[in-house]
């Protein structure tokens, strides 16, 4: 195995593991304002060592390029989607149908 | 072979979800799943035109679209609605499907020769429609009435559904003239990037997958994100253009397809020499019109008549 | 790269995403299904980047582009269309 094979894969199973932490925060965890914590910041992180498992994988620079702007488009809409939910959810508080 | 498998159980996981989930927010989120994985299963079947056109209908468009339309109604209803989930209609639709599903079932499972489909028809005759892309030789030379129509119905639904002008969904949480900060700033970013990606979509679709649909449905998520986050005095302060530019689909194609007659050729009939040039530009022209509708029909259809055409009048 | 390695990690994603549905049903608030939707986005940028690659298609990526910008519209709508509880009371008092 080379040592660029070695990495890929390495940073294919911490993608998977953190996919999975996200996941599971998103069920186990108490509260909504929890919840998107763990999924946002666990979810994009998952993403980004995927995204550099196939930038090692890459044939070109413009590919590396390209996936690297997938992962930044990802994390900008991402960032902002969470913030939204949680300004939301902050001044939700109290409904009487919500569950905070 | 386990990955269509995986698509196809959470498909129907979804769509069980879909009838039978008694709140309607809930109902709402899985059919935006729905179409996410629904993008998944045309990637499987090497669809990319499709898989482009759902992940930006069903991923972004059709969000709108849905959660706008839950604004609409009453609170009550959208949780918790009671009662025993299936009605007898579901019921019966539902039997009738399962009924129609067992020949087709059979007939897949029974094997047999495979049609080759119209793909050896279409290569032949490429070189003829002026595109390199089969899927865009095929929508808008070969089949061209086809999406000549499908403009029209597309304007015709909007014309339709001016007759709901003036009614303001319930949860409007940023009236216009008020604007969350990160908000703005997103909205700024994205959208001019993603105006670039729909022209980059239409000129590649001579080629590759892309088009006047794809391109189009991002134009209308660019402008949408522009409408939906305080920039939405390009559709309210001219009606009269915003309007107009919906119109141009239709009118893109109709000349097109009419033209020719006057040429003496048949109706539809693009010039042979020419019919890369006249795609192209009867693909802008629909595109544009369809980006222009999607935030027409999220803002300004819902400002009441009085306030559009009369500012001097306090209501 | 042997195409099963990325073939597992799509079904593993795939995986986490039927689980995911849990809390697309069970989520009382509207804002844990909006949130659900956000776990089916990002890990489909993911699926899809992988796929491309499996199946040696250049235009996955493109897929997996239009589908990281739209991940912000599910939460965008939700924060447009549905009412905060200052809302409410405003419009209630109207």
């Amino acid at each position: 195995m080379t040592v660029s094979e070695f990495f890929t894969i390495a940073s294919l199973i911490l993608g998977c593991f953190f996919f999975l932490a996200g996941t599971v925060g998103l069920l186990r965890l108490p509260d909504t304002l929890c919840r998107l914590h763990a999924l946002t910041k666990a979810d994009n992180l998952g993403l980004g060592f995927i995204v550099f498992a196939l930038i090692l994988q890459s044939q070109s620079v413009l590919e590396s390029l390209r996936l690297l702007v997938i992962w930044l488009a990802a994390l900008l809409t991402s960032s902002t989607a969470s913030y939204l939910i949680g300004r939301h959810t902050l001044l939700s508080r109290d409904r009487k149908d919500s569950h905070l | 072979m386990i990955l269509d498998w995986l698509v196809v159980v959470l498909l129907v996981i979804l769509s069980l979800t879909i009838l039978l989930a008694r709140d309607l927010f809930w109902v709402v989120a899985s059919f935006i799943t729905f179409g996410l994985v629904l993008t998944l299963a045309w990637s499987s079947l090497q669809a990319p035109d499709l898989a482009l056109a759902e992940a930006a209908i069903g991923g972004g468009l059709m969000t709108l679209f849905l959660i706008d339309s839950l604004g609409f109604s009453d609170p009550e209803q959208t949780s918790s609605a009671g009662g025993f989930p299936i009605t007898k209609l579901q019921g019966l639709t539902a039997l009738g499907s399962m009924i129609v599903a067992v020949p087709l079932l059979r007939a897949f499972w029974a094997g047999g020769a495979v049609s080759p489909g119209l793909g050896p028809l279409v290569e032949q005759k490429i070189e003829l429609s002026g595109v390199e892309h089969p899927v865009s030789a095929v929508l808008l030379n070969f089949r061209f009435f086809d999406t000549w129509f499908e403009m029209t119905v597309i304007l015709l639904a909007i014309v339709a559904l001016q007759t709901l002008r003036g009614r303001t969904p319930r949860g409007d949480s940023l009236p216009s003239g008020q604007s969350d900060q990160v908000l703005t700033w997103f909205a700024r970013l994205l959208s001019p990037v993603l105006i670039l990606f729909s022209v980059y979509l239409l000129w590649r679709g001579k080629h590759a997958p892309g088009g006047a649909f794809q391109s189009g449905v991002v134009l209308g998520a660019a402008l949408s994100v522009l409408a939906l986050t305080g920039y939405q005095d390009f559709l309210l302060r001219s009606p009269v253009v915003s309007r107009l530019v919906v119109t141009l689909g239709v009118v893109g194609f109709s000349g097109a397809g009419l033209f020719p007659l006057v040429l003496g050729g048949e109706l539809a009939e693009l010039p042979s020499g020419w019919a890369g040039d006249t795609i192209l530009i009867v693909e802008t022209m629909a595109a544009l019109s369809t980006g222009m509708s999607i935030p027409y029909l999220l803002v300004a259809l819902q400002v009441p008549k009085d306030k559009v055409q009369c500012e001097e009048r306090t209501s | 790269m042997p195409s099963f390695v990325f073939g597992a990690v799509v079904v593993f994603l795939l995986a986490n995403l039927a689980v995911g549905l849990l809390r697309l049903a069970w989520g009382p608030n509207a804002a844990d299904r909006v949130l659900s939707v956000q776990l089916f986005g990002t890990t489909l940028v993911a699926v899809v980047l992988l796929l491309g690659r499996v199946w040696q298609e250049p235009w996955f990526d493109v897929l997996a582009l239009v589908l990281a910008f739209l991940a912000a519209f599910p939460a965008l709508s939700y924060n447009r269309r549905v009412p905060t509880r200052s809302e409410e009371r405003h419009r209630d008092s109207l």
